[in-house]
């Protein structure tokens, strides 16, 4: 089981080196980054206030079922889908643009417009279980400190800003880690919806190329087993430090209690 | 008066924005049943169809008949199930552990966890399949995990490399940290109770929403998952789950032919999931919370 190993060569910093200086990971990472970015500063935001909407309600069993239903379907599933709805001539986004006599765009065939479309497809797809968890967090606060504050003749906004939001923050503290960390890794989406018609997914001149689609292209298309591993260690180094950088200023002490 | 009426129009416009959003949330359910009920011809139609003429529903009795469908099923289901029973025990202790108690290396086991799942799980394959088949003392192995193929045609290949997951004891610890107040841990301790007994009589019911969540979201990942099922049942074919199946017809010589069997059998794969989520969503109560602590 050893021999594969004995039959390597060292060569230093060498697959490092050359993985930087390859124009396809440097896009790559361009447009994880731009996708975690776009999950961390618009799903995340996003999924609380809906949360916090759906709290508000009496009756909001099916409301919750509904929201949560794309997170059910496999995620390559989904790209297929969208890869579907996404299509110039025949999806039903352009249709309805048509419609309207709206401009139509190319979505996921124009290298300016690819990566948005798939970022938008991942803060959907992602909605369901960020407010599953969102709505478990803002169901642990108190009622009685909306009551007080409803005497003090606080209104919702305030109530949301000074009451909802700082005693979300452990949670809130959860979902940004994870899904940064379940962002940078987006695969089966990518592939699910550039893999189908184009000839490779990464989308037109790889302009939906992601760090993991870019690793396994590099291990099991290429056979550079020594440079996908580099790879795979650069995710592992900017994910931990950034994950550490969220949790330092993030995380309470464990003294703060309710 | 007034204050209802401000009720009732908060409501509305609430339920209003609510639905508004949610309508595109039912799309690849939608596109997932109507496509299996289409003929082929109306599967490729351009422009696409919305909803078949002639709904085919021997499709679904087709899928069963022609493919080991209930076999897949069983496999998914019992591995689905019990790494979900497995995850959400162990991520309650952990998390509890993490979020209540000081001991040594706390922080540096704590970004330990964290950092198993900073990998995407393919990496992960290779040495774990190897590790499951030289076992030592199972499955024909000697005692050095040579010469037989080890746990490799049990579902216990299946279960085991999931059995504790990081994100669950992170969400649990996140969870303790804002829903149980020292004070009441304090209180139970003065009354003699040992850490155990507070973990089980006390903590376990006030835990009911994290438990639920951990549950549904493990249970929908474990069930859907492909990769590791799909390199298993290579080599072990009667292991074979729900997706590995379906992906296994996708692979077939005529694809085209069992397009229909594999949208059936996807439909059909939404069910559990779907149960899952709706059964527990009984135990999204307020928690402790409710009326607050009395200090």
């Amino acid at each position: 089981m050893l021999e594969p190993v004995l039959l390597t060569r060292f060569v230093g910093f060498k697959n490092y080196v050359d993985i930087f200086k390859d124009p396809i990971f440097l896009r790559a990472l361009k447009n994880t980054t731009l996708y975690t970015s776009f999950i961390l500063l618009l799903g995340i935001p996003l999924s609380i206030i809906i949360a916090v909407l759906l709290s508000k309600l009496k009756r909001n069993a099916f409301l919750r079922y509904v929201f949560f239903v794309p997170s059910i379907v496999p995620l390559i599933s989904i790209g297929m889908v969208w890869a579907f709805l996404y299509d110039p001539t025949w999806g039903p986004i352009n249709i309805i643009l048509r419609v309207f006599n709206f401009p139509t765009l190319q979505w996921l065939w124009d290298t300016k417009t690819a990566m948005l479309s798939v970022t938008f497809v991942g803060i959907w797809a992602t909605l369901g279980i960020n407010i599953l968890i969102s709505y478990m967090g803002v169901k642990e606060i108190p009622l009685n400190l909306y009551e007080a504050a409803e005497i003090d003749g606080g209104n919702e906004i305030q109530n949301f800003f000074y009451i909802t939001l700082p005693l979300l923050r452990p949670i809130i503290l959860f979902l940004m880690v994870i899904n940064l960390i379940n962002s940078f890794q987006i695969f089966d989406l990518v592939v699910g919806l550039t893999g189908q018609k184009l000839a490779e997914p990464g989308g037109p001149a790889n302009s939906t190329q992601v760090l993991v689609l870019y690793m396994y292209h590099t291990a099991f298309k290429y056979l550079k087993m020594g440079k996908a591993s580099a790879t795979a260690f650069i995710l592992f180094l900017l994910l931990f430090t950034t994950s550490i950088i969220f949790l330092k200023s993030f995380g309470k002490s464990k003294s703060e209690n309710y | 008066m007034n204050k209802k009426r401000k009720n009732l129009i908060s409501n509305v416009t609430i339920y209003v924005i609510l639905v508004t959003i949610s309508i595109s949330m039912l799309l690849p359910f939608f596109w997932l049943i109507s496509s299996s009920l289409k003929t082929r011809a109306e599967l490729v139609a351009r422009p696409p169809v919305l909803w078949p003429k002639n709904p085919q529903w021997n499709n679904y009795s087709k899928v069963i008949e022609e493919v080991p469908f209930l076999r897949y099923y069983n496999n998914s289901l019992i591995v689905s199930l019990s790494i979900t029973i497995c995850v959400t025990i162990t991520s309650a202790f952990a998390g509890f552990a993490f979020a209540k108690y000081n001991f040594r290396f706390k922080q540096l086991l704590f970004y330990f966890f964290l950092s198993t799942i900073m990998l995407p799980a393919f990496l992960f394959v290779i040495p774990e399949y190897f590790m499951f088949s030289r076992i030592p003392l199972i499955g024909g192995n000697n005692i050095l995990g040579q010469g037989g193929y080890g746990l490799l045609h049990s579902k216990l290949v299946l279960i085991l490399p999931f059995m504790v997951n990081s994100w669950g004891i992170f969400l649990a610890r996140q969870f303790y940290i804002i829903s149980i107040p020292d004070e009441l841990l304090e209180a139970a301790r003065i009354e003699g109770a040992s850490e155990l007994k507070i973990f089980i009589k006390l903590i376990t019911p006030l835990s009911k929403p994290v438990l639920a969540t951990i549950a549904i979201i493990t249970f929908i990942t474990q069930w859907n998952y492909l990769f590791w099922p799909l390199i298993i049942s290579i080599s072990s074919p009667e292991l074979t789950t729900l997706p590995v199946g379906m992906k296994m017809l996708a692979m077939a010589f005529d694809p085209a032919r069992n397009q229909q069997l594999i949208l059936a059998g996807l439909s059909f794969g939404i069910l559990p999931p779907s149960l899952i989520f709706i059964l527990f969503q009984k135990y999204y109560v307020s928690g402790i919370g409710m009326t607050g602590l009395k200090r």
